[in-house]
């Protein structure tokens, strides 16, 4: 695998080129709030950016040109999204920027602000509207509120407002803050669809016929046409959509499954493509010049992959994960990447134009195991040969080889049964005394320890009245004991029984020891293992 | 007569590989020791396919003195290998085979020692040369006595004014036997200044094998054939040397190449034809063995083989005259073992499962020890759903042999089958140890290990 | 509660597979060749061999003797 990565990336150098990167440019933002834009109509496209900066303050939309930043407006609350758009007919065509903070859109005019779009209000409930014109008064105070909210929120159909929730969730010290700051505004509330919007995607025109792609936060998309009210297709999905992007007329959707879905426009879907990481941040790549369209993914583990359909085209690394991602034509040059990474780093990577995309560019497609020749040895000539030999003699081979065989099977059954008889096997073979008996050798002489592993292999009967007895030459060794009884054996379980074996002689010599298993009672002996005895070392002198 | 190639005999004793002065590094890089079991990974057929032995690595085609027993790892598994008279390690190469050769030296004589060693004059001897080279093979050879043989080599030398390279050879040889591995080396490397000569390049080769310096006995080699070139011994060294530290390309390469210059020679053609047995070319392992019948060779093992090899190539006329003629061959209980150990192979082959539980019970009862015919009897005995039966042969296998994958897989399955994923987990851990990559141990532990996790 | 009819379809394809499931299964031990000795080998064992002969018989023929004088 190793490999195939060396090759994908120096691979990925041929195709994207890099032009900068900052690792302290302080720039933290979503990619729904980058926006590419010539914003002064010299062909020099810029970028802008909704930051979202350190919390609840710092929240500035900021240009950048070429490498550095341009111009810096704050903005009154968290950006949700940013857009470029062409608003007159004027020359020159300068595109103004709207920014989605709070419930306003705020647009801007050659980076001033231009207009405030209010976005329409939802029914209040009367009840809570009353708390607050109490509180507003001073007539209760924040406990005495929050309990009524609570009720309200318990009680009421209509849904409290976003103040109301951000209330009931502070602290009692910080409720007085709270309602201090906020009795004096007028209460408003955001709009919603069956659920909470996250992600958008908007196709056509409003005039003639348009479609808008909304992801939700229940897990489903719902897309709405111009003529319907209501949604007019629903994708329900079982995990939460964490990035959307429309490619021609296929939805792909990314999910905090770690998987990319592709999903026709009417809702079928498509196919499926597991990452190896959770999903950051996902954007549209289009290459006009090529009619290339794909998606980018940024993933956590510090890549950035391109897929077109279901096939990856190649692998970006990111020293940093990437939290934003944005393609288009910034500065002079068409077909830049801007990427925004956690650590508030930005990164810009040109395509270049010699990059050719295939479709099985990198790992994977199919598995790369299965690229790997087996190595089957070729088949020579001596095996054609023996093959038409078998052909030829193909009965003459058969009857000798049946003949072979009943012979075969004489003399292993006459084998056996002398086995058998002698009970030569270190196994049982009669279903009523099933054991297992395996002897080892230990110790280097003149004393010897032997180890007999007896084992009662059926399944719920214990062995009794076993015993155990040796053969062997009176003249080499010396056992003792040489005979005694066994105890009950539980089936399943090994005994390791041990007895001591000394060598007599000097002499260099070994023989053969037998071990018998008896019954008491039967003179032929169950199982009999023999252990050829090792030389002893102990007495030959050097 | 007693008489054997002092090149051949080598046998480390137990002793001498835990207790070793020799070694160098503690823990050798890999691919330069022959102790490590595997410096790399089974290069060639992996142990799915050929079976392996207790060092670890793969079974070869040819045994020599000091190839047999592997280097187990431990004092207690090297005192643990079945030892006979015959196959034993020894537990020092002072007592091994070397006084069971002079006693049986002895023997040959009833009537008392031919010579009297304690009364002999050694000084006296080593005045005239050529009587001093007799006297000194017998001592050394027939009596095996080393420290009376090194005295007089030491005397003969000084006599000779140290200008004698067969004088050097000799002591070079005593230190070897004693131990002596430095003093060995010098002895051999000034013989060589003297002369050069193919014995002696091999002695030097063996010197640096016995002290774990497979490298260097290479290049020794290499500078022998650099000398004698396509000489047929050195090349069988170097090839040996290779197979010794798991490179078996490289030694198939020289064996190749040796058979190039003397087609006759037993150990390449063994080893050759037992490399391509297992790796799928049946047919041209036949014919390696079938030259080595054309060649005179008429034993138990090479019936056997051709035996084997008939069945995998498929020429059924011939597999069971060679496993009868293998069996009628047989010499030792442990002999006759293996044969029926492959018939059950055979019989498992045609389906005839019943013959091939015959066969592998017959293999338990000339001997008792063997690992492979217990795990295969469970496996068969599995098919019954004898699971007790199954489970005790399967413990006694890999009691027996805790280097082979099969029973501690076969265990792990049989655990998992009846519900004891504790034993399975614990066993098919060990089959992961013995065989790395064995893709269904993988999968097994992969399941195990989501039941594990799962609440 | 209302009876609910639910209209579950099943789907029988009619080609591809529809379940996999993969058992471990038990494998046999392989073949051994047995390796050839070298002629030293076979020489070593044989002596070793006579050798063990001869001294059992001598044991034997001096046990007899032992027995026989008393």
């Amino acid at each position: 695998m190793s490999s195939s990565a060396d090759c994908s990336r120096e691979g990925e150098s041929s195709k994207w080129l890099d032009a900068h990167y900052d690792p302290v440019a302080g720039l933290n933002t979503f990619s729904s709030c980058i926006a590419l834009a010539d914003l002064h109509g010299d062909g020099d496209f810029k970028m802008v950016a909704g930051d979202i900066g350190s919390g609840p303050f710092n929240m500035k939309l900021k240009v950048y040109k070429g490498t550095s930043l341009m111009s810096e407006n704050a903005l009154l609350d968290m950006p949700t999204g940013v857009a470029a758009f062409l608003m007159d007919q004027n020359e020159p065509r300068t595109p103004a920027v709207a920014v989605a903070s709070g419930p306003f859109i705020y647009v801007y005019k050659n980076l001033r602000p231009y207009f405030k779009f209010t976005l329409p209000a939802l029914e209040i409930n009367p009840l809570e509207k009353e708390v607050w014109d109490q509180a507003k008064e001073d007539k209760i105070d924040p406990l005495t509120l929050k309990e009524m909210l609570d009720g309200i929120r318990d009680k009421a159909e209509i849904p409290l407002s976003v103040r109301s929730l951000r209330f009931l969730m502070l602290e009692q010290q910080e409720m007085e803050a709270f309602v201090n700051t906020y009795k004096q505004l007028p209460l408003k509330r955001q709009v919603g669809l069956p659920s909470v919007p996250a992600l958008l995607d908007v196709n056509g025109q409003y005039d003639i016929e348009y479609r808008i792609t909304v992801a939700c936060r229940n897990g489903n998309i719902y897309i709405l046409r111009r003529d319907s009210k209501r949604p007019k297709y629903c994708i329900e999905l079982s995990t939460q959509v964490v990035g959307m992007v429309r490619v021609q007329k296929n939805i792909i959707i990314g999910t905090s499954q770690e998987i990319l879905l592709g999903y026709s426009q009417k809702g079928k879907r498509l196919w499926t493509v597991t990452l190896p990481a959770p999903i950051m941040t996902m954007a549209l790549l289009e290459q006009k010049s090529r009619s290339i369209q794909a998606v980018l993914v940024g993933l956590k583990n510090l890549e950035v992959h391109l897929y077109r359909d279901k096939n990856l085209l190649s692998v970006i690394s990111t020293p940093d994960i990437v939290t934003s991602l944005c393609f288009g034509r910034y500065g002079r040059e068409d077909d830049t990447l801007i990427m925004t990474t956690q650590g508030g780093g930005l990164i810009i990577k040109i395509l270049k134009r010699t990059a050719h995309f295939e479709d099985k560019d990198t790992a994977p497609g199919p598995p790369t195991g299965q690229s790997i020749k087996l190595n089957v040895p070729k088949k020579t000539k001596l095996y054609v040969d023996q093959t038409l030999r078998e052909r030829e003699n193909a009965v003459a081979m058969h009857r000798v080889f049946q003949m072979d065989l009943y012979r075969l099977r004489l003399s292993a059954a006459r084998a056996y049964v002398k086995a058998l008889d002698a009970s030569l096997a270190p196994v049982s073979s009669t279903m009523q005394e099933p054991l297992t008996l395996n002897a080892a050798v230990q110790g280097i002489g003149p004393r010897f320890k032997l180890i007999l592993n007896l084992q009662n292999t059926s399944v719920n009967r214990p062995s009794m009245q076993l015993l155990i007895s040796f053969l062997y030459d009176e003249q080499l060794y010396r056992l003792r004991p040489a005979f005694f009884k066994v105890p009950l054996l539980v089936p399943g379980l090994n005994y390791p029984i041990e007895t001591f074996v000394d060598c007599c002689t000097d002499k260099g010599i070994s023989d053969i020891i037998k071990v018998f298993v008896l019954r008491e009672g039967k003179s032929t002996p169950l199982l009999t293992a023999h252990i050829n005895m090792p030389v002893s070392e102990g007495l030959v002198a050097g | 007569m007693v008489y054997v190639d002092e090149i051949d005999v080598d046998q480390e004793g137990i002793a001498e590989m835990t207790l070793d002065e020799n070694s160098i590094a503690q823990v050798a890089r890999p691919g330069t020791s022959l102790r490590q079991a595997t410096a790399k990974k089974h290069e060639g057929p992996s142990p799915a396919v050929r079976p392996v032995t207790q060092s670890g690595r793969p079974l070869t085609g040819f045994v020599r003195p000091g190839t047999q027993s592997g280097r187990p790892g431990t004092m207690e598994q090297a005192i643990r290998t079945p030892r006979t008279a015959h196959t034993a390690r020894p537990i020092t190469s002072a007592s091994g085979r070397y006084i069971r050769l002079g006693t049986a030296s002895m023997l040959t004589n009833p009537d008392g020692p031919f010579i009297n060693l304690s009364r002999l004059n050694l000084s006296k001897y080593a005045h005239s040369p050529n009587l001093a080279k007799t006297l000194f093979e017998y001592i050394f050879h027939h009596e095996n006595d080393v420290k009376n043989a090194l005295e007089l080599a030491a005397l003969a030398t000084e006599n000779a004014q140290f200008k004698d390279w067969w004088w050097k050879v000799q002591l070079g040889k005593c230190y070897y036997r004693l131990g002596l591995f430095r003093e060995a080396e010098n002895q051999f490397k000034s013989a060589l200044a003297h002369q050069d000569m193919v014995d002696t390049f091999l002695y030097l080769g063996k010197v640096y094998a016995r002290m774990d310096q497979p490298l260097t006995a290479l290049s020794m080699y290499k500078q022998g054939l650099d000398r004698f070139p396509k000489e047929v011994t050195l090349l069988c060294a170097v090839a040996r040397i290779h197979e010794e530290m798991n490179n078996l390309t490289s030694a198939t390469e020289y064996y190749k190449e040796l058979l190039k210059q003397d087609n006759t020679h037993v150990e390449a053609i063994a080893c050759i034809g037992s490399n391509h047995f297992y790796t799928d070319q049946p047919e041209i392992a036949l014919r390696f063995y079938r030259r080595l019948l054309q060649m005179g060779v008429y034993n138990c093992e090479l019936f056997n083989n051709l035996g084997l090899c008939c069945f995998y190539a498929q020429q059924y006329d011939m597999i069971l005259t060679s496993f009868e003629r293998a069996l009628s061959l047989a010499e030792n209980d442990e002999e006759v073992a293996e044969v029926w150990y492959n018939l059950g192979h055979v019989a498992v082959g045609i389906g005839d499962l019943n013959l091939a539980y015959q066969c592998f019970k017959l293999t338990l009862a000339n001997n008792n020890d063997h690992a492979e015919a217990y795990n295969n009897l469970a496996v068969l005995e599995m098919r019954k759903n004898h699971v007790e039966q199954a489970r005790a042969l399967l413990q006694t296998s890999a009691a027996l042999a805790p280097h082979m994958y099969e029973p501690h897989f076969n265990f792990a399955c049989l655990s998992d089958k009846i519900g004891d994923l504790q034993s399975s987990y614990v066993a098919a851990q060990k089959s992961e140890a013995a065989f790395p990559d064995h893709v269904e141990t993988q999968q097994l532990l992969e399941k195990l290990r989501q039941h594990f996790a799962m609440i | 509660m209302p009876e609910v009819k639910s209209m579950f379809r099943e789907v029988l394809p009619k080609q591809g597979q529809l379940c996999v499931e993969d058992v471990p299964t038990m494998v046999m031990c392989k073949p051994k060749l047995l390796p050839l000795k070298s002629v030293t080998l076979t020489k070593l064992e044989k002596m070793q061999r006579d050798a063990q002969e001869t001294i059992k018989q001598q044991e034997m023929v001096q046990s007899s003797q032992d027995e026989t004088q008393p």
